[in-house]
C-alpha cells in the first residue's frame, strides 16, 4: 500500500510539471509590454517597462546566455549584471522555483495571490461543503430506497424527478429559486445569504447522483452474494446497508472524487448570483481583469486538488473493496 | 428510518424560518445608511494610481481635491473645494525668464481622517506640501500617473524630477533600504521641482515654460488629492498592507470596511472640512425636480454608504425592486429591461422610482487605419463604409434609451459641443454607399483583383451579447456586396492590435476625464501617433496647427471656430466613423433625495440622502406576503 502511494505521488510530478509548462508558456510567450499594457492601459511606456522589470519579464526566457547581458531587454534597458548570474537566471527557472515554493506573486491589488485565495476559500467551503455532504447523503439514501423498490411507483417517480432535476441547467435553478423564495414567498434573500445557493447546489446535483447511485446499487443487488445472503435469511435492510452499500463504494468514491475539486474551486454562477465572495467569483474576476498571479495560483492549486482527490479516491476504494489488488501487493 | 424525510423537511423548514424574510442585510442598520452597488471592486484607493472607473469612483468620494465641479450647474463649472478660490493665472518673470503661472491657496484647518499612520493616531493638518506631493507623484512612472501628461514638457523641472525618481527607483531595486533615511526614493521625493514654488504653508505657484491651460483640470481630479507622505511609506505592502488599500484621505467619507469583491463600507469622515454645503443654486428644472430641497445642508448628509459588489444583473434588479438597494447606477441593463417591459414600467411608476438620465462624456465608433493599404489612400471606400450604418436604427435595435447618435467627437453638454453641426457621413444610406464603392474601385463590393466580394476585417474586444450587433453590421455590409469579418479578440490582443496598428478597421471609443474639448481632439493630433492616443494614425498639418491653437485659446467664438474647422477636416478626411454617445441612468427609490449625475466629477455621495423610516415602512409593505409586486 505504501509503495502504491509513493508511486502515485511520483506520477504526480510529470502531470504537475505539465501543468507548470503549459501555464508558463501561456503567460510568457506574449510580448511583455503588451501584458503590461493590459495591467495598466494608457500608462506611459516607462511605466510599462517598470512593470516588466518588477515582474521579471525582462529576464531571458529559458537560459541566461552571454549575449543577453549585452542586448536591450523588454524593459528598455541593458542588463550587464546578467553576466554575473548563472545559466539558470531566467524566467523559466525563477518561475519553476516560485511554483515549488507556492509563491505566486502579487495580485493586481498588490496582495500576495495566495493570501487572496486563502481569504476566498472560507466562503466557498461554507457554501459547497454542506451542499456536498447533504447531496451525497440524500441521493445515496433515495437511490438505495429506489433500488429496494425497483420497478415500483416510488422507483418510477424517483427516476422521473431525477431526470427532471438533471435536465434543468443551473441558471434555471438560480432564477427559479430567486423568484420563488425571494419574490413570491419572500422568505429568503436573493443575495448575501448562503441558504439559497446551498439549496440550489444540492438540488442541481441530486438528479444525476440519484440516477448514478441507483444504477450502481441495482447492479450490486443482482449479484450472487446478495442471493446467498437472502437465502441465509438476512433481512433486506441488512443486505442493503451491510452488503450492497459497502460493495458499491468503489464507483461511489470515484464519482465523489470528481466532485471534490468543486469544493475548492466553487461555483462561479452560484457565487456571483448570490454574492458569495468565494473562489468561483475570484476565478471570474481574475480572468476578466487578467490578474495573472491569481489565475496562475488557481490553475496550480486546482490541478493539485484534482490529483490529490484522485489519489484519495483510489485509496478509499482500496480500503472499501478487498477485491481490489493494488499493483505490487 | 421512517421518520427521516420528515426530519429532513423539518430541518429545511427551520432553515427557511431562520432566513425569516428576504432582507439580505438581516435588518436595516441605525442611522442614515445608503445601500447601492457596483459591478467590480476597485483595484486601488491610492488617488495617484486610480485608473479604472470603479477605483476612480470610490477614490473620488473618500479623497478631497483642491477643486470640484458644481453639483447642479451645467455646463460643468469648477468650484473651489480645498482651495480658497479659483486659481490666479498669468505670466511671471523669474530670473529674467518669462513663465506662465498658476497660483492658488488651500484653506487652513483642513485635516486628514484619523489613522494609525499618524504619530498620535489623529489625522494631522493638511498643508500645501500635501498638495505638492501629488504633483511629484505624477512624475513617478511607477505610479501609473494620469497626471503626467498635464505637466510633462511644460512644468519647469518636471521632466528632470521624473528622471531623478526613475533613477532612485532603480537604486532602490538593487539594494533594499534599511530605513527611510537610507531610502533613495524617499530622498528623491524630498527634492523640490523648480516649477513648483511653495509660497507659504497654504499657497503654491506653478511655473510653466509654455502655456498649459489644461493643467488646471489636474487639480479637480482625484489624482491631485492630498497624500500624507509618512502614510505612503508607513503602508509599505510588506510589514503592513499597501497604501493602495489603506489610502488615508481627507474627503467626506472614509473606508471603514473593504471585503474584496463583496462590500465596501464608507462612513462619514468626522474630520472633513466644515464649509461644504449642499448648493442653493441649480440649473433650470432642478428646483422642480426637488434638487434644491436640501440647499444649505452640511455635507455629507449620510452616516454611511454600503456598496455591494454585484456583478450579475438579475439579483440587482430583484434587490432594487424589493427596496434593498436605494440606487441602481446603471449604464446598460435596467434601461433596456424597462424599455422592453411595460409591466416593470408600471411597477416602478407605482413604487415612485425615479429615473435620471444623462449623456456620458464618451464617443464610440470605428477608426480606419490611415496608414494601411486598404483604407489609407481610398477616401471613397472610407465614405462608403461610413454610410453603411444607420445610427438611429442601430440605437433603436441595440441600445434603446442608452445612446444618442454622434455627429462630432464632442458629446452634448460638453464644452465646445455644437448642436447645429451635422456630419454628412453620419447617416445610413446604402444607395450612396454603393455609389462611393464604385468610385472607390469596388463596384457592387467586388474586389477586381480577386473577382470576389471585398473582405474587410473589423476588430473588437470579445464580449457577451454582441452577436446580434455583428449580424447587423454583416448584413449592412452584405447589402452593398461587401463581406465583413468580425474578429473578436481578448483585451491583450486588442491592445497589441491598437499599438502595432495591425488592423484596417477597429472598434474605438473615448471617455473624457476633464471638460475640455482638447481631450477628444487630441485623438487625431499627429504627434500622438507615437503613443496610443491617435489610433488611426491620422496626420494632417492643418489639423495639428488648429489643435495647437485651440489648446491655448480660451473658450469663446474663436475656440468654437477652431473646433468647427477641426471637425470639418475630420469630416473631409474621415479617419473615424462616429456612431453614438452613451447615456447612463440613475434609478433611485422615492425615499432617497433626488440625484443629479455628473459625467466627470464622481464625488457625488456627499449629496445623497435617505429617509430611513420611510424606507423601512415602504420595504416592509413591498415585501409583505400578498403585498404589491
Amino acid at each position: 500500500m505504501i509503495g502504491y502511494i509513493v508511486r502515485r505521488l511520483l506520477a504526480f510530478i510529470p502531470a504537475w510539471f505539465g501543468v507548470f509548462l503549459l501555464t508558463f508558456l501561456i503567460f510568457h510567450v506574449h510580448d511583455p509590454l503588451t501584458l503590461a499594457a493590459v495591467q495598466a492601459p494608457q500608462a506611459p511606456r516607462e511605466r510599462l517597462q517598470q512593470w516588466v522589470r518588477e515582474h521579471n519579464y525582462h529576464l531571458p526566457l529559458f537560459l541566461n546566455l552571454p549575449h543577453h547581458a549585452r542586448e536591450e531587454r523588454a524593459d528598455g534597458r541593458i542588463h550587464p549584471e546578467f553576466a554575473e548570474q548563472g545559466l539558470f537566471y531566467s524566467q523559466f527557472f525563477q518561475h519553476l522555483r516560485s511554483f515549488f515554493l507556492f509563491e505566486f506573486g502579487l495580485d493586481r491589488r498588490e496582495r500576495p495571490a495566495l493570501e487572496t485565495l486563502g481569504e476566498r476559500i472560507g466562503p466557498t467551503l461554507g457554501l459547497m461543503l454542506p451542499a456536498f455532504v447533504i447531496s451525497i447523503a440524500l441521493s445515496a439514501w433515495i437511490a438505495l430506497a429506489a433500488a429496494y423498490f425497483r420497478g415500483a411507483p416510488f422507483d418510477r417517480t424517483v427516476l422521473t424527478l431525477s431526470t427532471l432535476l438533471m435536465s434543468a441547467p443551473l441558471p434555471v435553478y438560480i432564477l427559479a429559486t430567486s423568484a420563488i423564495f425571494g419574490e413570491w414567498l419572500r422568505i429568503l434573500p436573493v443575495y448575501n445569504h448562503l441558504l439559497p445557493p446551498m439549496l440550489i447546489a444540492i438540488a442541481a446535483n441530486l438528479g444525476a447522483q440519484i440516477r448514478f447511485y441507483r444504477t450502481v446499487f441495482l447492479e450490486e443487488t443482482l449479484r450472487d452474494y446478495v442471493r446467498t445472503a437472502r437465502s441465509r435469511g438476512a433481512g433486506e435492510a441488512q443486505i442493503l446497508y451491510k452488503h450492497v452499500l459497502r460493495n458499491s463504494l468503489t464507483p461511489v468514491f470515484t464519482q465523489i472524487s470528481f466532485s471534490i475539486p468543486y469544493l475548492v474551486t466553487g461555483s462561479l454562477l452560484l457565487e456571483q448570483f448570490f454574492g458569495v465572495p468565494g473562489m468561483g467569483d475570484l476565478l471570474y474576476s481574475a480572468i476578466a481583469s487578467q490578474d495573472f498571479a491569481v489565475i496562475k495560483a488557481l490553475v496550480y492549486i486546482g490541478a493539485l486538488v484534482y490529483m490529490l482527490s484522485a489519489l484519495a479516491a483510489d485509496l478509499a476504494s482500496a480500503w472499501a473493496d478487498p477485491r481490489i489488488r493494488l499493483a505490487g501487493n | 428510518m421512517q421518520a427521516a424525510p420528515w426530519k429532513l423537511s423539518a430541518l429545511l423548514a427551520a432553515a427557511l424560518a431562520l432566513g425569516c424574510g428576504n432582507n439580505p442585510y438581516g435588518e436595516f442598520p441605525e442611522g442614515r445608511v445608503f445601500f447601492t452597488s457596483m459591478e467590480e471592486t476597485p483595484t486601488t484607493l491610492d488617488p495617484g494610481r486610480v485608473q479604472d472607473m470603479d477605483s476612480v469612483y470610490i477614490a473620488s468620494n473618500i479623497h478631497d481635491a483642491p477643486y470640484n465641479y458644481h453639483y447642479l450647474l451645467r455646463p460643468l463649472r469648477p468650484i473651489p473645494a480645498m482651495a480658497t478660490a479659483l486659481p490666479e493665472t498669468g505670466q511671471r518673470r523669474v530670473n529674467g525668464r518669462a513663465y506662465y503661472s498658476l497660483r492658488f491657496s488651500i484653506k487652513p484647518n483642513l485635516r486628514y481622517a484619523d489613522d494609525e499612520c499618524f504619530a498620535d493616531g489623529r489625522g494631522r493638518a493638511i498643508t500645501i506640501d500635501d498638495i505638492i506631493l501629488p504633483i511629484k507623484r505624477a512624475a513617478d512612472d511607477a505610479i501609473q500617473p494620469f497626471g503626467k501628461p498635464f505637466f510633462e514638457g511644460a512644468l519647469l523641472g518636471f521632466d528632470e524630477f521624473n528622471a531623478a525618481l526613475a533613477h532612485a527607483r532603480t537604486a532602490r531595486s538593487v539594494k533594499q533600504p534599511a530605513s527611510l533615511a537610507d531610502d533613495p526614493l524617499y530622498q528623491a521625493y524630498q527634492r523640490d521641482i523648480p516649477g513648483v514654488v511653495r509660497l507659504d504653508d497654504y499657497s503654491v505657484e506653478l511655473l510653466f515654460e509654455k502655456p498649459a491651460p489644461q493643467s488646471f483640470f489636474f487639480f479637480a481630479m482625484p489624482s491631485s488629492s492630498p497624500v500624507p507622505l509618512e502614510c505612503v511609506f508607513y503602508y509599505d505592502g510588506e510589514k503592513r498592507p499597501p497604501y493602495s488599500r489603506r489610502a488615508v484621505a481627507s474627503g467626506p467619507f472614509r473606508v471603514a470596511e473593504w471585503r474584496e469583491d463583496h462590500l465596501i463600507r464608507l462612513v462619514k469622515n468626522l474630520n472633513y472640512r466644515r464649509d461644504d454645503f449642499y448648493p442653493s443654486e441649480g440649473a433650470p428644472g432642478d428646483a422642480e425636480a426637488g434638487l434644491l430641497e436640501r440647499a444649505g445642508r452640511p455635507l455629507p448628509m449620510l452616516d454611511e454608504v454600503r456598496i455591494y459588489v454585484i456583478r450579475r444583473a438579475p439579483p440587482k434588479w430583484a434587490l432594487f425592486g424589493q427596496g434593498y438597494l436605494d440606487m441602481y447606477r446603471n449604464r446598460l441593463d435596467l434601461q433596456e429591461r424597462l424599455v422592453q417591459s411595460a409591466e416593470l414600467q408600471e411597477r416602478y411608476r407605482k413604487y415612485g422610482v425615479r429615473r435620471t438620465s444623462q449623456t456620458e462624456f464618451s464617443t464610440f465608433g470605428w477608426v480606419f487605419n490611415m496608414r494601411a493599404e486598404l483604407f489609407g489612400n481610398n477616401l471613397e471606400l472610407r465614405r462608403a463604409i461610413a454610410l453603411l450604418i444607420d445610427r438611429e436604427e442601430m440605437i433603436r435595435l441595440f441600445l434603446p434609451g442608452r445612446a444618442q447618435p454622434a455627429m462630432g467627437l464632442l458629446p452634448p453638454e460638453f464644452p465646445g459641443y455644437d448642436p447645429e453641426y451635422k456630419n454628412i457621413w453620419a447617416r445610413g444610406d446604402l444607395s450612396a454607399a454603393r455609389r462611393h464603392l464604385r468610385l472607390a474601385g469596388y463596384p457592387n463590393g467586388v474586389d477586381p483583383a480577386t473577382g470576389k466580394p471585398l473582405e474587410i476585417q473589423l476588430f473588437d474586444r470579445a464580449a457577451q451579447g454582441r452577436a446580434a450587433v455583428y449580424r447587423y453590421y454583416i448584413d449592412r455590409f452584405a447589402a452593398v456586396g461587401l463581406k465583413l469579418k468580425v474578429e473578436q479578440v481578448d483585451f491583450p490582443s486588442l491592445i497589441r492590435i491598437h499599438n502595432s496598428r495591425e488592423f484596417n478597421l477597429v472598434h474605438w471609443g473615448w471617455g473624457a476625464d476633464y471638460p475640455d474639448p482638447e481631450t477628444f481632439l487630441q485623438l487625431f493630433y499627429s504627434p500622438n501617433i507615437s503613443n496610443t492616443y491617435n489610433v488611426s494614425q491620422y496626420a494632417n498639418a492643418a489639423y495639428d496647427r488648429l489643435y495647437e491653437q485651440m489648446r491655448v485659446t480660451p473658450a469663446g467664438p474663436e475656440r468654437a471656430r477652431q473646433i468647427r474647422a477641426m471637425h470639418a477636416l475630420l469630416e473631409r478626411d474621415l479617419p473615424v466613423v462616429l456612431f453614438f454617445h452613451r447615456q447612463g441612468s440613475y434609478f433611485t427609490q422615492p425615499w432617497t433625495a433626488p440625484v443629479k449625475p455628473n459625467p466627470i466629477d464622481l464625488a457625488e455621495m456627499k449629496h445623497w440622502d435617505v429617509e430611513p423610516e420611510r424606507r423601512a415602512a415602504e420595504v416592509a409593505r413591498r415585501n409583505a406576503l400578498g403585498g404589491p409586486r
